[in-house]
């Protein structure tokens, strides 16, 4: 159980940027699910261990999702530890249609949106330093300046260069937090999770049509969030 | 509009096929504010998706994969394990199913030890002197009465009584009038019942037993029950309006039944002798305290008519304060005295135990001081009309008097005769209790229309002025 960690699955990660619908990632995407799917198979089966393997698995992907949609730390881990929860009390109704991440990424939208229109808040967090959230508070996302951090000095920015990165990261977060939810879950399962459209069609249950004009619809709200930002930093390609 | 959106989405995406990607393409050709528009949601695409990772913290999966493994370790049963990560809801359900029977035992705990409270409402009243003047006591004077021993004096081998002050001049918890409170004994009711036994002052007492008897009341037999009915004699100088009140509140009145009981025809119309005494004098002879020798008045004859008698069930003792005061509120100039005391007056059979006297003017001296009269109708039984009745019960003195409140048209109180308080039959916290019981409401005439009597109160501490030097 323990020989799955998340460094491994870092490593499994599809490259950054680059949407899993490649030729070159298909094969070690499909190879990806076929032990994903066994393992659920497991797990269904009785093989509790196997469960555990799947947290291990998914659990920092779906932390990342989470708060990306809810904002609040600790409102993400909350809902994940519950989306895994819930995963295993469901797991009799997995059939292996969809892979099993996406599965779970349903489960855990389907509470982050419901956690979302309970608290009609709007979240502002930051990946840096001491700032206000969403709710108010001051709070200091460590492990994303940790992170942060790490990528500047690998990347050999310079403080100027790591600056001008946070801030923009920073806007954008705070554009994405004035979305409505299914704009933003639409943005976040595309752009951050790298889902392919049929993906995304099997968690909101639409169409391929509708689901790719609510992407569209989604990047011109987000464009209209970053106007200001993107007149001053932006430069077209 | 949907198809046109979802081209422009997959062509920002870079799925587009070809041909659509050139139809695309040529159009922004055509309108660069497009083409600026479409790069601006590139850039905003490749925006997000530069937005770096957060790893999930350390505890996350911690707590989910720790019952994972215990579960593995007690249990293999993948249901059993189910339950225990996802959080079964039985030991909610025991839990609340215990905290159910828990208040559960606990009401029926208090139910089993506080049962006797539970049975029909008793009421208390405080007992002196705010409150009813029917019912209450006037305040005990301990200096006054140093001799009567109380359940709290502690008496010692030398006879000095220990904690006098606290038996005898301990004030009485104050009890606001007319609350009610739950019995805390039941031999608490009959020791409380026999508090406001005092003498009766009925004119005949033979025929209204034996209208009560002919009524099918059996008043004997109602006195020997736990909550003994009590006996309100109503003296009134206009008795037809006091009636008409008094079956006016009755009809009234939630909880009592009541009834009127019939008239004895053969003594309607038998004059019979009553001390002529006028309202005042009444009053006076009804506030002093009286013995033997110390009222003298002439007997004139006259006719009296016979007394309403009323039965009345459920009668408490708000209700007695209500019908006290209805009955205060004449409109005409009429005098009404009420009194209550207990009905065992009723149920004694031996009328001729108490002595009488009479002197040699005629006037009635009875043992006790309410004005005797008497009607021809029991003239078999004078002597018992004569002295009215001093079977009390057995902690009452035929000495005492009864509280008798005197009130004139404006339902002023005016005095409170003197009482004789017997300690040992009030209840601990010093409080009369009542239970709603039966009541005998006695409605007689008086002679405050009569004529000036010849009648002279000569107190026995102080001697006429004939007889002063």
């Amino acid at each position: 159980m323990s020989s799955l960690s998340g460094a491994q699955y870092e490593a499994e990660l599809p490259p950054k940027g680059v949407p899993p619908s490649g030729d070159a990632a298909g094969a070690a995407g499909d190879r990806s699910r076929d032990r994903e799917v066994a393992l659920f198979l497991k797990a269904r089966g009785g093989d509790r261990s196997a469960y555990g393997q799947i947290v291990v698995l998914y659990q920092d992907r779906l932390f990342n999702a989470l708060l990306r949609m809810v904002g609040e730390p600790e409102e993400a881990r909350e809902l994940t530890q519950e989306t895994f929860t819930r995963g295993l009390e469901k797991i009799e109704s997995f059939r292996g249609e969809s892979s099993p991440y996406t599965w779970l990424f349903r489960i855990g939208m389907n509470l982050a949106i419901s956690s979302l229109r309970r608290s009609q808040r709007v979240r502002v967090f930051s990946l840096d330093g001491a700032s206000r959230g969403g709710n108010g508070m001051v709070h200091r996302d460590d492990q994303a300046s940790a992170l942060v951090d790490r990528v500047a000095s690998a990347k050999g920015e310079q403080p100027a260069q790591a600056a001008e990165r946070r801030e923009r990261n920073q806007m954008v977060l705070d554009a994405l937090s004035r979305l409505d939810g299914e704009h933003r879950a639409v943005l976040i399962m595309r752009d951050v999770e790298g889902f392919d459209y049929q993906q995304m069609a099997d968690v909101l249950a639409l169409p391929l049509g509708t689901l790719k004009s609510r992407l569209f619809r989604a990047r011109l709200a987000l464009r209209d969030e970053l106007a200001p930002y993107l007149s001053d930093k932006v430069k077209p390609k | 509009m949907e198809n046109i959106e979802a081209m422009l989405c997959a062509y920002i995406e870079g799925d587009l096929d070809t041909a659509g990607r050139a139809q695309i393409e040529k159009h922004l050709q055509e309108n660069p504010q497009h083409r600026k528009l479409i790069q601006e949601l590139i850039a905003m695409r490749d925006l997000v998706r530069g937005l770096p990772r957060v790893k999930a913290p350390l505890d996350v999966g911690e707590s989910l994969r720790g019952k994972v493994e215990r579960s593995i370790l007690l249990d293999d049963s993948p249901e059993a394990g189910r339950e225990r990560i996802g959080g079964s809801r039985w030991p909610q359900i025991f839990a609340v199913a215990a905290i159910f029977l828990l208040c559960a035992s606990l009401c029926l705990i208090l139910y089993r030890a506080l049962g006797p409270t539970l049975r029909p409402p008793v009421f208390t009243e405080n007992v002196p002197p705010k409150l009813s003047p029917t019912f209450a006591t006037p305040p005990i004077d301990s200096a006054a009465q140093p001799s009567i021993p109380t359940k709290q004096e502690t008496v010692t081998a030398g006879g000095a009584r220990l904690d006098d002050r606290k038996a005898v001049a301990a004030p009485p918890p104050m009890v606001a009038p007319g609350s009610l409170a739950i019995e805390q004994h039941p031999s608490l009711v009959s020791q409380a019942q026999q508090q406001i036994v005092t003498l009766a002052q009925l004119n005949n007492v033979e025929a209204i037993r034996r209208r009560l008897q002919n009524s099918g009341y059996d008043i004997a037999n109602a006195t020997a029950n736990a909550a003994p009915p009590v006996l309100m004699v109503v003296d009134s100088t206009d008795p037809p309006a006091t009636n008409a009140q008094v079956t006016q509140f009755l009809s009234n009145s939630n909880g009592i039944s009541w009834k009127r009981v019939p008239a004895d025809t053969q003594a309607n119309s038998i004059p019979t002798t009553l001390p002529s005494v006028n309202s005042d004098q009444q009053m006076l002879s009804t506030i002093a305290p009286r013995k033997a020798g110390e009222i003298s008045a002439s007997a004139v004859p006259t006719t009296q008519p016979a007394s309403d008698v009323y039965i009345a069930t459920g009668f408490t003792s708000q209700q007695a304060d209500a019908l006290r005061q209805s009955l205060a509120v004449q409109q005409n100039l009429a005098k009404v005295q009420v009194s209550l005391q207990s009905a065992e007056v009723l149920a004694t059979t031996q009328p001729s135990a108490q002595p009488q006297d009479k002197d040699q003017s005629g006037a009635v001296r009875a043992g006790a001081a309410s004005p005797p009269a008497t009607e021809p109708s029991e003239a078999a039984n004078s002597s018992a009309d004569l002295a009215v009745p001093t079977t009390s019960p057995s902690n009452s003195s035929p000495g005492q008097l009864s509280p008798a409140v005197l009130m004139d048209k404006n339902s002023s109180v005016l005095a409170n005769s003197p009482v004789e308080v017997n300690n040992s039959t009030a209840s601990p916290d010093g409080s009369k209790i009542l239970q709603p019981v039966d009541a005998v409401i006695v409605v007689q005439a008086t002679a405050a229309s009569a004529p000036a009597p010849a009648i002279s109160i000569t107190p026995a501490t102080q001697p006429s002025p004939s007889t002063q030097p």
